[in-house]
């Protein structure tokens, strides 16, 4: 079956690099900027720099919220990374609260600090290792890729699910769990940059783009 | 837990990679898409462009150059080097940059950098730093190490901080291309001004150099330059022996 990649762009920086990502394995990749009737995307990507409160209302005043729902409800996958990923979840805590996507029960949250590890640092910026936490027939994402491969993050605020069942990955962060990859049906979502992590991140791209959509 | 980073560090001066000796006496050691293709091949973290020139001309020039090589790398790329508006900072991100970097624009004007990392977010705002040793402190330098601000590193990155930056990059302009170690002193000042990131810059030249810059300077990243360039160190070798004297290292690629 031809892939057709929807990577939805809500005005925040670095799609392109996803894009032309996505591209290693699609020939058919479509910017898309605000809601349309007409569309055959197999596949939704959710890139994601800058703030949560920006993403989602720009989310919203595109229509692509309304784009969202209805493709999920027709099985097409979707993958959020790094504030794609963030703004799947209930509510995002920045400076005020701003409603999510709720796709992904549970809030966004700043990073804090206790020192207990002295390597890390507020934004996470860096190579970790990603531990996932769901066999490979629950999640395709990860299929092939070591226990612990090492991935790209660049982030300020940490994804908190209310059931641990949506968890689909673990990094360490300050000595304790950091969730850094979700999974809930068809709806899958990295803290980490997929595109910016070497030949890893692309395996993780490749393995998204070879998911069905789920009838 | 962050693993430290390695990061090939290209200076570009029209079409070519430049590599002078304190920011001086350039001269051209290759072409700067086939030489960050061989370095993400080698396994590096994390490649830094930097436009020595930074006029107009460049800035179309270093876009030509990020569009090109953001098709055969998947490492963080950040650009720096005439970064003077909110516009030249989006360009390069549409272009394929992930972080820009800022240094002479942000002395002058720092609330550039409170303007990138609230449109992009601080992990896309870098504030870079020239510094020279001047008497017993350190001076931020503008414009590739030419121009004095009479502003000193401490202070300066103690007030730049507060503009939402997520990375600092210090260039030591008197080790710059030297190999002859970082500025140890610099980097540790840098590294006790600040709690965000730190990268070193400016005169790596073998392992032990990265070793003291990662461990004794306790910095997140080094960026490594001449002596990548010229063969004196080899990427691979030098994470297996930073990953030996116990230093976290990226292993998988």
């Amino acid at each position: 079956m031809n892939t057709v990649v929807g990577i939805f762009d809500y005005g925040c920086g670095n799609l392109h690099s996803v894009a032309r990502t996505c591209a290693k394995f699609s020939d058919n990749i479509e910017i898309v900027e605000r809601f349309q009737q007409k569309s055959d995307f197999t596949h939704i990507v959710l890139p994601g720099v800058g703030s949560y409160s920006n993403a989602i209302s720009e989310i919203r005043t595109r229509g692509l919220d309304q784009l969202i729902h209805g493709k999920l409800n027709d099985g097409v996958p979707l993958l959020g990374i790094c504030v794609g990923m963030q703004v799947l979840t209930t509510e995002g805590h920045e400076n005020s609260l701003s409603s999510g996507l709720d796709l992904i029960g549970g809030s966004t949250e700043m990073l804090s600090l206790t020192k207990s590890d002295k390597s890390s640092r507020i934004p996470n910026m860096g190579w970790n290792a990603v531990i996932p936490e769901m066999s490979g027939n629950e999640n395709q994402l990860f299929q092939g890729l070591e226990n612990g491969f090492d991935a790209y993050f660049a982030h300020s605020f940490e994804v908190k699910p209310n059931d641990a069942a949506d968890i689909s990955a673990l990094s360490k962060f300050d000595g304790r769990n950091l969730v850094s990859a979700v999974k809930r049906e068809h709806v899958y979502g990295v803290q980490f940059h997929p595109e910016k992590s070497g030949e890893s991140g692309l395996r993780v791209l490749k393995n998204f783009l070879s998911i069905k959509t789920d009838n | 837990m962050s693993m430290k980073r390695l990061i090939a560090r290209l200076d570009i001066k029209s079409q070519h990679v430049i590599k002078g000796v304190q920011m001086d006496g350039q001269r051209i050691v290759g072409d700067p898409a086939e030489l960050a293709s061989k370095y993400y091949e080698a396994g590096i973290d994390e490649i830094v462009y930097l436009d020595t020139v930074a006029s107009l001309y460049g800035r179309e020039n270093m876009t030509a150059i990020v569009e090109q090589v953001a098709q055969s790398i998947f490492v963080p790329l950040t650009v720096g080097g005439g970064i003077r508006t909110l516009e030249d900072a989006r360009l390069m991100l549409r272009s394929g940059a992930d972080k820009v970097a800022m240094n002479s624009a942000a002395v002058s004007n720092p609330k550039l950098l409170q303007e990138v990392s609230t449109t992009f977010g601080s992990q896309c705002a870098v504030l870079s730093v020239e510094a020279k040793r001047v008497e017993n402190d350190w001076e931020v330098f503008t414009n590739n190490g030419r121009d004095r601000t009479g502003v000193f590193v401490g202070k300066w990155i103690e007030r730049a901080q507060e503009f939402g930056v997520g990375e600092v990059l210090i260039t030591s302009v008197d080790r710059d291309g030297t190999k002859r170690g970082l500025d140890l002193g610099l980097n540790k000042l840098v590294r006790n001004s600040t709690d965000l990131p730190v990268i070193g810059s400016g005169g790596i030249g073998s392992t032990q150099d990265f070793y003291q810059a990662l461990h004794e300077a306790d910095l997140d990243g080094v960026c490594v330059g001449a002596a990548l360039h010229n063969g004196t160190v080899e990427i691979n070798q030098i994470r297996n022996q930073l990953a030996e004297f116990g230093i976290n290292m990226r292993r998988s690629r």
